[in-house]
């Protein structure tokens, strides 16, 4: 079962302000989860950080990309089918992942 | 390109805007007033540590702590030399400087802090089991 409610849990985030846009404990066994990111109008070209903040280590980690290109968002229930990034986040009580991106766009980690 | 994951926080205070709202994300409307005080303090019963979050998250507002948070020694100045004991959960400064790394700070406002506060109580419970002793069968 997937840590997060809904598969795709798409939170609207706004070009340079960190917004939370996932929580909740990371209890899969396999310790890796996609971030998915959807351009707004189209697909667009940005850079972005991703900010991990864990109840067990590492505690924190932070993932830079300066920057790539990101589908057009599909739409609230659909995925993008290829992940921005994928990051490795071990098993914890509780996980809040923080995004900054140099444009607005729509985000969601996807659990496997 | 991605850079490697670090597992420290540059403190940068230009780097982006932290607001509250951003910190809210995508949590669902709803507005509540006095009337619901009563139910906002059951809910707050549902999932026990989000009461002692609540109760740590009062306790800085009366002892006046200021955002930004840099690091753990502004939340040991704050706290001084009390001891608040919640449930199992006892906070001094010793536990402070343990269970928030720097890499937690700086907190920019009070959402963030219950946010690393939520974290911190989650992080001592889950040391607290692993030291807890096992049952016999589980000892060789």
């Amino acid at each position: 079962m997937a840590a997060f409610a809904t598969l795709f849990n798409w939170v609207t985030t706004p070009g340079n302000v960190w917004t939370r846009i996932a929580q909740g404990p990371l209890v899969t066994g396999l310790p890796i989860e996609f971030l998915e990111l959807g351009g707004l109008g189209g697909p667009t070209a940005l850079g972005f950080t991703l900010d991990g903040y864990s109840a067990a280590p590492p505690f924190y980690q932070r993932y830079k990309v300066t920057r790539t290109m990101i589908p057009a968002f599909p739409g609230p229930d659909q995925g993008t089918g290829s992940p921005t990034l994928v990051i490795s986040f071990l098993v914890s009580p509780w996980a809040e992942f923080w995004l900054l991106p140099t444009a607005n766009c729509m985000a969601h980690i996807h659990m496997i | 390109m991605a850079t490697e994951p670090s597992s420290r926080r540059p403190k940068l205070a230009a780097e982006g805007k932290r607001t509250v709202e951003g910190w809210r994300g995508n949590a669902l409307a709803v507005e509540f007033c006095e009337d619901d005080l009563d139910l906002l303090d059951n809910v707050l019963t549902v999932v026990p540590i989000l009461r002692i979050v609540a109760a740590l998250g009062r306790e800085a507002r009366k002892r006046g702590l200021r955002y930004p948070v840099a690091g753990p020694a502004d939340l040991v100045a704050c706290l001084g030399k009390d001891t608040l004991t919640y449930g199992v959960h006892r906070i001094t400064r010793a536990t402070i400087e343990h269970a928030m790394p720097e890499g937690w700070f700086p907190i920019a406002h009070e959402g963030e802090l219950l946010s690393r506060l939520h974290l911190a109580l989650l992080r001592c419970e889950a040391e607290a089991a692993q030291m807890r002793p096992r049952p016999a069968i589980h000892q060789r």
